[in-house]
């Protein structure tokens, strides 16, 4: 049992294990504090003890324009949930998960046991995989046109060609979107990604998460495989990521179940 | 196509942000920081990921007030 933060230290959350799979060996931390776990009525919460003084509220309102420092805790954070997530299941905490004292983590562990139970039993033995899609061409061939009406006539064409052009790329965008669905145990949409933020300046049509069996990855390797060059012929770029913890299947737990 | 490990240092922040913040288990209860304080972060650091002149001009919103 470990015993309450030293003076000036809060406890963050990073998520919870499974209570049957083995503890990993612990990378650094946030901050580059030490990781350990607490046991609460069944639930393994993995926990870490930050400096007050550098993650108090005013230190997150400070740092909500830093790049820089909400990348290097959001990293801190991913890279201890990679770490249990390399050797068993896990449910992430949405960052910061932030409590004064051990009384107050283990009051909401016990409170929320039952939801935690149950977003570990919807992901067990699986793990989340991204994809998103990019349109990268449109194909409307400019015409040339050596008068003012052929111009315009042109041009009317060439309209009537993108609007078919991007019709056809969204039903392809909803049949790939399927394919992988079914290919998997979950799927969720999420808002595509402006391209300010995305640093390409191709808009994105599809940003997918799925939730797949550890046994299946490779089949579904495979399956993104082949609807990456399905798509490549409409002038779609596929983008996947993975593994990932489980963080699009276990967000808040009352509407994960909707979401999944 | 292409792929990324997540278990690298490789992906990319906004990928990122947007799981370990928009996503995982939210419990309310003695937490320091408020649900409403960590999404205020969140929208402010999505804005800044971006140009802020640019992200005024395709949102309409400044990234901070002060």
């Amino acid at each position: 049992m470990s015993p309450d933060p030293v003076e000036g230290r809060v406890i963050h959350v990073y998520g919870t294990l499974d209570p049957q799979a083995p503890v990993p060996a612990w990378p650094a931390g946030i901050a580059d504090t030490p990781v350990s776990t607490v046991t609460e009525e069944g639930t393994v919460a993995i926990t870490g003890e930050l400096p007050r003084d550098e993650f108090d509220p005013a230190e997150w309102e400070r740092h909500a324009d830093d790049a820089a420092w909400l990348g290097a805790v959001a990293m801190g954070h991913h890279r201890v949930l990679q770490a249990a997530v390399a050797v068993g299941d896990v449910v992430p905490f949405r960052l910061p998960s932030l409590y004064g004292d051990l009384e107050a983590l283990r009051r909401v562990l016990r409170g929320h046991a039952r939801e935690i139970t149950e977003a570990m039993d919807r992901i067990r033995g699986r793990i989340e995989w991204a994809v998103k899609l990019y349109r990268v061409s449109e194909p409307v061939a400019a015409e040339p046109a050596s008068t003012g009406a052929d111009y315009l006539r042109a041009r009317s064409r060439q309209a009537r060609v993108k609007t078919e052009a991007e019709a056809q790329q969204g039903q392809r965008v909803r049949t790939a979107y399927d394919q992988l669905r079914q290919a998997s145990d979950a799927a969720v949409l999420n808002t595509p990604q402006d391209s300010l933020l995305t640093e390409r300046r191709e808009p994105m049509l599809l940003n997918a998460a799925f939730l797949v069996s550890r046994g299946e990855q490779d089949r579904f390797g495979e399956q993104i495989g082949e609807v990456a060059q399905d798509v490549e012929a409409e002038g779609l770029l596929l983008e996947a990521s993975g593994p990932w913890p489980a963080y699009n299947f276990t967000a808040t737990v009352d509407a994960g179940s909707e979401r999944a | 196509m292409s792929l990324t490990p997540a278990t690298t240092d490789d992906v990319a922040l906004v990928d990122l942000l947007d799981r370990v913040i928009g996503g995982g288990v939210v419990v309310a209860g003695d937490i320091v920081l408020s649900i409403a304080d960590v999404d205020l972060v969140y929208l402010g650091i999505r804005l800044v990921l971006a140009p802020a002149h640019e992200v005024e001009q395709s949102v309409g919103l400044r990234v901070r007030e002060s």
